[in-house]
């Protein structure tokens, strides 16, 4: 199935395969249908996108690259929905590198990689972080994560980055950072499609793949790098629980009877009303759930520096670090209401040393030479 | 006790964008500390009350009053035709050399302060800048997060104020940001209304009272009058007809 276990599918169109791993027409077309509804294209587009994903006989190569990362946006991905979309697209693109499944090891793996790299027009994929701060903390074949993601993407044709670590830095990018993991977009020039999530959604990579079929170029991008067709709305927006935030309704404890009746998660601190993402449209698991769907609010893992700027999870508004006690953090109410009672006590304190001196009574203490 | 003179130094537009500017803040106060943690609920699960959209509504117009209002007060304190007071408000040199006299009348360190006809130094060079800023850091970040439309839809807030995350460092960080407001208002309004308490008991000027009548008993020596206010400008003669 893969270029690296030696059987080559080069040649094979993309109706063989779908014959090979039994996928139906319909549910082919199921595919191009939610790829098209995902891209914000009518029915009419779903021949054109069945005959790009049909007539793709020379399939673009792709490198898989996996720096630091847990390999989930791969399981993601392969693990995708039915009608199983991973296979299918595994066929449409040429996986000519993946450590995670690749057949091959050592120098021939290798090879692949300088082979792929040296012909060009390829799609790279990145997941997993770069560590720049210690390059040696992630290492393959005796070149820094820095090094491989310079090298690979100088030549290809256009540069993924799957997942919230190759996006933005993810967990290991969390304060204070040990091993300076850095998204992709910060240690090279090109332009990088960013895919963030912990993990990524199968069916945004699916549908940003598709469409790099389709028209040859990267979809349209938010400032922050994500396709706009996924990432343009809030959870919040589309939640099925919006009603009960508009009502006033929420979930005051895990456990409680609002849990039960599937309020709002926002006062549990869901970051919903933070967080770009098409989840509460595509779901998990195959379309089966989603985090808020199973009781938990939203961590925004869509976002940069979620796990810094989120954190922790289960407040309204995060923790903030305190000025001058370097690794404490409390609460922004916390600060607050300390300010304003220790202004209330310096006003207090003042009020009666006013009045002990004598102030408050009538006096004659305005002095010569006015203001102007 | 020396002689006085009662005086009408509060127009009556200022002293009324002043009152409005306290409802409104209060009122986005309320709304705004709902939105951070709501604390109360209406209806029940049958017959629910749109009790967060109500409030969220209740919120952006409130701060679109005090868009308003702020506008018109800076507004007339440059054009105004019965009070530009843009000189006597805000920081200046004069004010800035006065602040450390003023600070350690109020720290004990000396027992004689000057009069200050309108606001004294502390209030010019220090609480007028931090609602200045109040303002701008509420409007911005207030923008930013409201991300919906306006003027009849022809402008989104995201296109015009989306650099604000950026400088914030991200959308989360702007909300925290937003919410310290409430905090800094509160602050403010303890020590502005303490000030002038102390003001109107210490000086016996009914600073306090002039900001509902407008009227103040300011001592004789330091009273305007036609054709100019305080000893300089009696001397001087200038600037005549203007209510100082």
């Amino acid at each position: 199935m893969y270029q690296t276990a030696g059987v080559s599918l080069e040649e094979a169109l993309i109706e063989e395969s779908i014959m090979h791993y039994d996928v139906s027409r319909r549910d082919f077309l199921k595919l191009c249908g939610g790829t098209a509804a995902m891209l914000g294209l009518s029915q009419a587009w779903i021949p054109q996108i069945a005959s790009a994903l049909e007539q793709a006989a020379k399939r673009p190569p792709v490198i898989w690259l996996s720096f630091q990362s847990c390999s989930g946006c791969f399981e993601s991905l392969a693990k995708a929905d039915y009608p199983d979309v991973a296979t299918i697209v595994l066929d449409i693109i040429s996986l000519n590198y993946q450590e995670v499944i690749m057949a091959a090891a050592g120098t021939q793996s290798e090879k692949n990689l300088d082979d792929t790299v040296a012909a060009g027009g390829y799609i790279t994929i990145v997941e997993g972080a770069i560590a720049t701060g210690i390059p040696e903390a992630m290492m393959v074949g005796g070149k820094t994560s820095e090094e491989i993601v310079g090298e690979v993407t100088a030549n290809g044709a256009a540069t993924i980055a799957v997942g919230t670590c190759a996006a933005y830095g993810g967990v290991q990018a969390m304060n204070p950072n040990p091993t300076g993991a850095k998204g992709v977009s910060d240690v090279i020039s090109t332009p990088v499609i960013n895919i963030p999530g912990c993990p990524s959604n199968p069916d945004t990579m699916v549908s940003t793949i598709t469409y790099y079929l389709l028209y040859k170029e990267a979809p349209k991008l938010d400032s922050k790098g994500r396709p706009k067709f996924a990432f343009s709305q809030k959870v919040h927006d589309n939640c099925d629980r919006r009603a009960h935030f508009d009502s006033g309704e929420y979930v005051e404890e895990f456990g409680g009877e609002e849990e039960a009746k599937n309020y709002c998660l926002y006062k549990m601190g869901c970051k919903g009303p933070e967080t770009h993402s098409p989840c509460p449209l595509t779901l998990w698991n195959s379309k089966q759930n989603w985090c808020i769907g199973s009781g938990n609010g939203c961590i925004g893992c869509m976002e940069p520096d979620f796990w810094d700027e989120f954190a922790g999870f289960y407040d309204t508004l995060p923790n903030v670090p305190v000025p001058g006690f370097i690794g404490v953090k409390t609460s922004t109410d916390y600060i607050g209401s300390t300010l304003v009672t220790a202004t209330m006590t310096g006003i207090g304190i003042h009020a009666i040393a006013t009045a002990a001196k004598g102030r408050f009574k009538e006096n004659d203490d305005i002095s010569e030479g006015s203001d102007d | 006790m020396e002689d006085r003179v009662n005086i009408k130094q509060r127009h009556w537009v200022y002293l009324l964008l002043h009152w409005t500017i306290v409802c409104v803040i209060s009122i986005l106060a309320f709304t705004g500390l709902f939105i951070h943690r709501p604390f109360f609920s209406l209806g029940t699960s049958q017959d629910p009350v749109l009790l967060m959209s109500w409030i969220r509504w209740t919120h952006f117009i409130c701060a679109a009053v005090l868009i308003e209002t702020v506008a018109i007060r800076l507004e007339l304190s440059f054009f105004s035709h019965f009070d530009a007071d843009w000189r006597d408000v805000g920081p200046s040199r004069k004010n800035f050399k006065a602040l450390p006299e003023a600070i350690s009348y109020y720290l004990f360190a000396r027992n004689d302060h000057r009069y200050w006809r309108k606001l004294n130094p502390v209030m010019n060079t220090i609480l007028i800048p931090i609602a200045l800023l109040f303002y701008l850091m509420a409007i911005l970040t207030g923008f930013a997060l409201f991300q919906g439309t306006f003027f009849w839809g022809l402008t989104t807030t995201n296109q015009l104020f989306g650099w604000v995350f950026n400088v914030f460092g991200g959308e989360q960080t702007t909300r925290t940001w937003h919410y310290y407001l409430v905090w800094v208002f509160a602050i403010y309004v303890a020590f502005h209304v303490y000030f002038s308490i102390l003001r109107s008991s210490r000086d016996r000027d009914n600073t306090f009272g002039s900001m509902l009548t407008g009227w103040r008993l300011v001592p004789r020596k330091y009273a305007p009058i036609r054709g100019g206010s305080g000893k300089k400008k009696r001397k001087a003669g200038k600037r005549p007809g203007k209510m100082r």
